[in-house]
């Protein structure tokens, strides 16, 4: 579930550059291995003081950040342990050692690029697989292209442009389809976009009707640690609205709308409101646009929702949630206005405007 | 900001050390030269125009507040530029004239009777509420400075109906009359064109829309078929972006009927082509005009913006306004800058007593003639709808786009 949301949300960082460079990055990164590369980075966070002492460290999350499968994620962990950079303690996972090299006491909070000590949010390492590479690229071609029209995307153009297989291609494609970004027509060609305000706004009913109904069933198990870290995080967003730019927002979002619902046990409920975040690139490819810092009265929602969690007053919370997410709404047609000022922008050539 | 003792009063301009450099971006509708003279003059600042069609200018306008202090375009226009964040709210307080600026963009209201909420209604857009969201309850912050508005149709030349036309009222579906084919054109701008064609369409009994100012994605697409299948049996003569452009179409004799803006009317009227502007019995499409401040403007140069706001609605402003067909939105203040038979003519729809000039030419309205529509709220009370910025504008802007390039 967080693996898919956090994708959906990681698209649109990407947004306000053309999709080339984006795409030869990607390329040009040779097969490193990733378990030495994430060991590395992570090293070098924990040698420099950026990542807290005595923070819980586990595979899943890790691996989501760095965008690769938990293998990898396991075998630097081991290393790091043999460093002695990290220590085994009473409970899943690591804890990150004091400058000492103690152990202190777990922190428990929720993982992030930020909570990881990268410097620049999008860091997560350029080292996904082959198949890793292509999704995130087609990712980020797909959401810059929907909301300027309808496009095909050519299967076999995309095999060349990225010079691997048209099976390759397929599996990432069928994968973004999960996620409701492109479909498949009849005629067997892929489709991506347009963006509408009517899909923005089912997605937003949808989740008016299913994320308060998550939050309900995943609230007994949210720990404290991570309200009160999200509370602190809202609160000091709201004191300096300027400090926090679109990927910072998208943090914001990930707390509130992934992982505050993310112990629901009903998966499908997830997965369905998983495929209703596409409101979030429109979010993203505005605030990246218009390099914007988030408007007080989102942030303000935000508090409106974990303070009563604190409070342990789930109705209230619920209450609120549906609330931000009806103000959301609003805000979110708006901006998809403000979209169609954007002159379309230069796409991979295997995006092929349907006229 | 300096107050000034009387309206029009030249400022000197020892009142300021050094002189500001002011920049309004807009399209030719206001940003007119003989208005920058007469501005830069009566304010002593140097006023720049940056000038641009309507879509270049909205661009313009959402991604660089810093390159222009005023934005001086249409109400609805606002639903790109408010969310985008690009402008400051103007405090009504420092609008000297606010209390004059009469009901139709404070309230909603012309009269006694509201007017429609078909469109991108601008009271709807005018208020900032405390959240900086925009809505008709009024505060003492507003997004866009009601100034110029018109009500639309189009142009016909009397010549050129054809006799089945004559005798019947004139309605938007001429736009698309079989007879006209080829003769016809309309303007380029998604908001604004596409409304145009809608009305016409609807008028011509080929589609019909449950709410014309916010058109459905069914909607768009229909429509936007229709007017695919027209242009390539090649009905559509042109396309025009500005007043000019549209004024030439017709003057060369390309087009015989045409959406319009009225100072086209006053070029055709120079020409000396016979001609009728519509009062269509479906309504008009109306437009309020107006001035926003950039987010980014500060210090002297927003003190001179507000003098150049406050300067439209001393009067003289309003006037040139008058004499290309255009209204205010204060215009018992631009009364002092018309003789009576302009005010009679423009504002009254009353014949012309004398001849009367243009706004830099001294004739432009012969005796006798009267301008089409009647006074300011038999036109201004007709409006069937609004210029829009659709809840779908950005999938019409799209698909508008495939029917301008098909």
């Amino acid at each position: 579930m967080t693996r898919s949301a956090r994708a959906a949300l990681k698209q649109p960082t990407r947004t306000d550059k053309a999709a080339e460079p984006v795409i030869d990055a990607m390329i040009d990164t040779d097969k490193r291995l990733r378990y030495r590369l994430i060991h590395d980075q992570l090293k070098s966070a924990i040698a420099l003081g950026r990542i807290a002492p005595g923070l819980v460290l586990l595979e899943g999350p890790v691996a989501r950040i760095f965008g690769t499968s938990r293998v990898p994620v396991r075998k630097a962990f081991e290393m790091l342990h043999a460093d002695g950079l990290l220590h085994t303690f009473e409970g899943r996972g690591y804890l990150v050692a004091g400058a000492d090299g103690s152990a202190p006491e777990p922190l428990r909070a929720p993982l992030s690029e930020a909570s990881l000590g990268f410097e620049q949010a999008q860091a997560p390492l350029e080292l996904p697989s082959n198949s890793e590479r292509i999704y995130h690229a087609l990712e980020a071609a797909v959401s810059i292209a929907i909301a300027f029209g309808h496009y095909r995307i050519d299967e076999s153009a995309a095999a060349t442009a990225f010079g691997v297989s048209r099976s390759a291609v397929r599996e990432a494609l069928s994968r973004l389809r999960d996620f409701g970004l492109v479909e498949k027509s009849a005629y067997s060609h892929w489709l991506a976009g347009p963006l509408t305000a009517r899909a923005v706004a089912q997605d937003y009913e949808l989740r008016m009707l299913l994320e308060p109904a998550a939050l309900r069933a995943s609230y007994a198990k949210l720990s404290r640690e991570m309200i009160e870290s999200a509370f602190a995080d809202i609160e000091r967003a709201i004191r300096d609205p300027g400090s926090i730019d679109a990927d910072g927002l998208q943090r914001l979002e990930t707390t509130l709308h992934v992982e505050c619902l993310q112990h629901a046990s009903n998966k499908k409920l997830l997965g369905t409101i998983d495929r209703a975040l596409m409101p979030l690139t429109v979010n993203h490819a505005f605030f990246n646009a218009f390099n914007l810092h988030p408007e007080p009265a989102t942030l303000v929602e935000h508090r409106a929702v974990l303070r009563p969690l604190l409070d342990g007053n789930i109705d209230a919370a619920a209450d609120a949630l549906l609330d931000h997410l009806r103000a959301g709404q609003k805000r979110t047609l708006q901006r998809l206005k403000v979209l169609a000022v954007l002159p379309e922008p230069d796409l991979p050539a295997y995006m092929q405007r349907i006229v | 900001m300096k107050p000034k003792s009387t309206p029009s009063k030249p400022t000197s301009a020892a009142v300021h050390p050094a002189k500001i450099e002011l920049r309004v971006l807009g399209t030719t509708v206001t940003l007119q030269e003989h208005i920058r003279k007469q501005a830069e003059q009566d304010l002593g600042i140097k006023l720049r125009f940056i000038i641009d069609d309507g879509s270049a200018v909205q661009r313009a306008g959402v991604m660089h507040p810093e390159n222009y202090e005023v934005y001086d375009q249409w109400f609805h226009s606002i639903d790109c530029l408010w969310p985008a964040r690009a402008l400051q709210p103007i405090e009504t307080s420092r609008i000297r004239r606010w209390d004059e600026i009469n009901a139709l963009p404070r309230t909603g209201q012309l009269g006694d009777h509201a007017c429609t909420n078909a469109g991108s209604v601008p009271v709807d857009r005018l208020y900032v509420q405390p959240d900086n969201s925009l809505a008709r309850t009024p505060t003492g912050r507003i997004s866009m400075l009601p100034l110029t508005h018109n009500a639309d149709s189009f142009v016909y030349l009397e010549d050129a109906l054809p006799a089945a036309l004559q005798a019947t009222p004139e309605s938007w579906a001429w736009l698309l009359s079989p007879e006209l084919s080829g003769r016809v054109a309309l303007q380029a701008d998604a908001a604004i064109g596409a409304i145009d064609a809608a009305l016409a369409v609807e008028a011509a009994g080929l589609m019909k829309f449950a709410d014309i100012g916010n058109l459905t994605i069914e909607e768009i697409d229909g429509l936007i078929a229709t007017l695919i299948d027209f242009k390539r049996r090649g009905h559509f003569a042109g396309f025009w972006s500005s007043f000019d452009e549209a004024a030439q179409l017709m003057i060369t004799n390309k087009v015989a009927i045409q959406s319009i803006w009225s100072p086209a009317t006053v070029e055709l009227e120079r020409a000396g082509l016979r001609f009728r502007l519509a009062s269509p019995r479906e309504g008009y499409r109306a437009w309020f005009g107006g001035m926003a401040l950039s987010r980014v403007a500060r210090g002297r140069v927003l003190d001179a913006a507000y003098d150049y706001l406050n300067w439209w609605l001393d009067g003289w402003a309003g006037a040139t306004m008058a004499r290309q067909g255009f209204y205010i939105s204060n215009p018992e203040r631009s009364r002092g800058h018309l003789n009576d038979a302009e005010w009679a003519y423009w504002y009254d729809g009353k014949p012309a007593e004398a001849e009367l000039p243009g706004p830099t030419s001294k004739h432009l309205v012969t005796a006798g003639q009267q301008r089409d529509g009647g006074n300011y709220v038999a036109r201004m009370g007709r409006i069937a709808v609004w210029d829009s910025v659709m809840d779908e504008h950005n999938y019409l802007v799209r698909r508008w786009n495939e029917f301008m390039r098909a």
